[in-house]
């Protein structure tokens, strides 16, 4: 007698499932369906193409980002971090250095700080909320200091190419950001890395006594979101010209925000770079489809707030569906 | 007259039968005691007395009416209060504010929370029954035995009608314990009745009124203490089981491949040294915390040992993680199965693969998806895991086919020697002798294999040797089917003047 409803709760449970993967996806078509009916100016050329170069930047950390979710780890300080790294570009930009130089000076101090963050993390067993968060003091003072409180102009003509730039009819940003997904992708799904880095995220202590060394994991996954946001600081300060002090604060949220959505969860041990790209496109859809509606920023500032504690639940509320349909098993 | 009635409780964990057809009673003011190994069922009985989960089947009474308590809370207002094994308290807080912890609002003056009020309160029960601690003192100052205490007079705080301990003079000084005899004896001369738990079968005789023994799951006697003898009780609680459900094969054994030597670890373990032969399988046993796990773990990498060496072929090696461990040849299957060893959101396959799939890379480190589905496929299929594939998630499996999983990972990286921590805790019939079966195929092949179990009977039946572990030594040593039940149980709980052996 209980048996039929219960096996019809069960299905419900897997369309449930189904869509709460598969949600940046749906988002994606629903923003688009909705924006095209909405305005005229949305399914243009020049629209689409500003669209894809708006996420790009966002979509190249998001990368970096997907591995450190999903090792179980967060990091607070990537905003600032890539501020600060925009900024030692630009001062190098001022000096006739050549541009191999300045991208190379720029990926190590990424790569560095970013390691520094998990190694500082693993040394004294602290969680990486607390050590980014005062990372995250330390390189906005720094980058003040660097650059005396004032953006810096005139970058060097190979930065404002990663920003500005075109091969044939795509921009070379969004170009880039495609190459970081594929092999991101490739990296996190096919590679003896990217399976310890969800060992390390589900279950730290199993993937320990299975071998793999948990320390050097993470502190792999930072060296690699380090290099995500080096390339990331050069693009997005290349497509304004600028070396901004400014852009810090709000990168972090709707990289959490454009990782979550996109299906890798906050407690780590699965993830998907691919996702990770729809959840860029929901974040950048956002701002964009507002600008056409003519909708105040103030507004998107809400609009995404709600969206990641919209993301944050569906993320919670997957892991009680899973856990429902663990105990009847 | 009878205060508490168990009658017909069973429990099942998903396949696992943890309690099966449990009658008891308890009088007031008496002390009772409950008896039997790890992993016979005591626990998930008080659990169930208390309503942290509720019984597959039977029903409790309580002072004579139905007596079904939906949580540990709901237990404390229908007079079951629990001293546990863990010690539960707030550190930051004084020792007052644990004691009458959640009951602030009694201690009340002019709408605040008045601290004298609570310290004075504490002070007059704790005088009552002869408690030496200052209820002033913060928590985190106190040492262990103080907290032990500071617990034991919470319990007896909520003026309960049956008070349970779990263990209660583990942590205790000699001293401490006197103490605790006394409390005890005053509560039930205020007709209060006391379960009571453990491990020291002297306690037993010199507290209880009568005893409950727990084997398996089942409740094998209820009984006065009076006229019992000790042989009779650890009778009781080793039991006599048959022997053929173990299928040890006596097989030709081979070189020495494991040697471990002068092992020690402050505190922990001292001077463990053992010899295990290719195809032989030598057990370990003793009572949880006793240091058999630590010794594994030291073996193995996972805390290093202070000193001592281990020699694989007669080489030495340093095993300072499990990664070098598994390099040189050695496997093992962990004891916690949920926080060591299954990684939930991955599915059947890779948490096979998780200590070998490296094995299965490229230079580049791509993973050989061929290689790993068809090591997976041929892994599962001899160790016959019941799966709905290689690919479904590994909660779907259960107990004991995600134990077949775990001991796949370990075989998988074709060990040398294998250490199994608990192979079948949690595990059905069924798999528990699938996993016997496991030990002989991996003897034949010619591994060394230490397996540690708190089952007594199925570390006797499938062992060759057998070393007896209690306080972090090696303190007997047997040859297969040399020793009785009895005289292994009276080592372990250290009975007998048993001589140190190394």
């Amino acid at each position: 007698m209980s048996t039929k409803p219960e096996k019809k709760k069960m299905s419900k449970d897997q369309i449930l499932i189904f869509f709460l993967q598969n949600r940046a996806f749906l988002l994606v078509l629903i923003f688009v369906t909705l924006l095209t009916i909405f305005t005229n100016t949305f399914f243009t050329k020049g629209n689409l193409i500003s669209l894809a170069r708006q996420i790009s930047a966002n979509g190249i950390i998001g990368v970096g980002y997907t591995f450190l979710l999903a090792s179980n780890s967060v990091d607070l300080s990537a905003g600032y971090m890539m501020c600060m790294i925009g900024i030692i570009s630009g001062l190098l930009s001022q000096s006739a250095i050549s541009f191999p130089i300045i991208l190379a000076v720029c990926c190590i101090v990424g790569i560095v700080c970013s390691s520094w963050n998990a190694a500082v993390e693993n040394k004294f067993n602290l969680p990486p909320f607390l050590v980014t968060l005062a990372m995250q003091q330390i390189f906005r003072g720094t980058l003040m200091l660097l650059s005396n409180g004032s953006p810096i102009p005139n970058l060097h003509k190979g930065i404002i190419f990663m920003g500005q730039g075109y091969i044939g009819p795509i921009p070379f940003s969004v170009l880039l950001m495609l190459i970081f997904i594929v092999i991101g992708h490739i990296i996190f799904s096919r590679t003896q890395f990217g399976r310890n880095v969800i060992a390390v995220g589900g279950n730290p202590e199993a993937a320990r006594v299975s071998g793999i060394n948990v320390e050097k994991t993470r502190v792999q996954v930072a060296a690699l979101l380090g290099f995500t946001i080096s390339i990331m600081a050069l693009v997005s300060c290349g497509r304004v010209a600028t070396a901004q002090t400014n852009l810090g604060g709000d990168t972090v949220m709707d990289i959490i925000a454009a990782v979550v959505i996109g299906g890798t969860p906050m407690g780590g041990g699965s993830g998907t770079v691919v996702g990770t790209l729809f959840g860029c496109l929901v974040i950048g859809l956002i701002s964009n489809g507002l600008n056409l509606l003519k909708v105040s920023s103030y507004w998107q500032m809400v609009s995404k707030g709600v969206i990641i504690l919209v993301a944050v639940i569906l993320d919670v509320f997957s892991e009680r569906i899973y856990d429902r349909m663990r105990n009847k098993e | 007259m009878k205060i508490l009635e168990v009658n017909h409780i069973s429990k099942n964990f998903y396949s696992t039968h943890a309690l099966s057809d449990v009658s008891f009673d308890l009088m007031e003011g008496e002390v009772l005691a409950l008896a039997g190994e790890n992993g016979a069922g005591k626990s998930t009985m008080m659990n169930i007395l208390l309503g942290s989960f509720p019984p597959t089947k039977g029903n409790m009474s309580l002072n004579g009416e139905p007596y079904e308590p939906k949580n540990p809370s709901d237990a404390l207002g229908k007079g079951i209060s629990m001293i546990h094994q863990e010690l539960c308290l707030v550190p930051s807080m004084t020792v007052a504010e644990n004691v009458w912890i959640g009951r602030v609002k009694n201690f009340m003056k002019h709408g605040l929370y008045d601290y004298r009020q609570c310290e004075a309160a504490t002070q007059k029960l704790f005088d009552s029954y002869g408690i030496d601690v200052n209820p002033h003192e913060t928590v985190k100052n106190l040492s262990t035995a103080q907290m032990q205490m500071v617990e034991i007079a919470r319990a007896i705080s909520y003026d309960s009608r049956i008070v349970i301990m779990d263990e209660p003079t583990s942590a205790l000084s000699d001293k401490e314990v006197q103490v605790l005899y006394q409390i005890i004896r005053r509560l039930t001369a205020e007709n209060r009745s006391v379960l009571f738990i453990s491990h020291k079968l002297e306690e037993v005789f010199e507290l209880a009124d009568r005893v409950v023994v727990f084997r398996d799951g089942h409740m094998i006697v209820q009984r006065d203490v009076k006229g019992l003898t000790m042989n009779e009780l650890i009778n009781y609680i080793a039991g006599r089981k048959v022997d053929n459900i173990y299928p040890k094969q006596d097989l030709e054994k081979g070189e020495v491949v494991l040697s471990v030597r002068n092992l020690s670890k402050t505190g922990v373990y001292q001077d463990i040294n053992f010899d295990v032969r290719a195809g032989e399988i030598v057990g370990f046993a003793g009572l949880v915390g006793a240091g058999r796990t630590e010794i594994m773990q030291g073996i193995y990498g996972i805390v290093v040992p202070d000193s001592g060496e281990v020699l694989v072929d007669g080489k030495a090696v340093r095993n300072r993680s499990p990664r070098e461990a598994l390099d040189n040849g050695i496997a093992m299957v962990t004891e916690d199965r949920l926080r060591q060893g299954v990684v939930k959101k991955m599915n059947v396959e890779k948490n096979m693969t998780l200590a070998y799939f490296y094995k299965v890379c490229n230079k580049l480190g791509f993973i050989s998806q061929k290689d790993e589905d068809h090591d997976t496929e041929d892994m599962i299929g001899r160790l016959s895991v019941k799966t709905a594939g290689k690919d479904a998630p590994i909660w779907s499996l259960s107990g004991g086919n995600q134990q077949k999983v775990m001991i796949g990972r370990a075989l998988m990286t074709q060990p040398k020697v294998l250490i199994m921590d608990e192979p079948t805790r949690g595990v059905d019939v069924g798999a528990k002798s699938e996993i016997y079966e496991y030990c002989n195929m991996m003897a034949k092949q010619g591994v060394a294999i230490v397996l540690i179990s708190s089952d007594l009977p199925e570390v006797m039946g499938m062992s060759d040797r057998l070393n007896v572990i209690r306080e972090g030594k090696i303190v007997a040593r047997h040859d297969r089917n040399e020793a009785s039940a009895e005289q292994i149980m009276a080592e372990m709980f250290g009975l007998r003047g048993e001589n140190h052996v190394n």
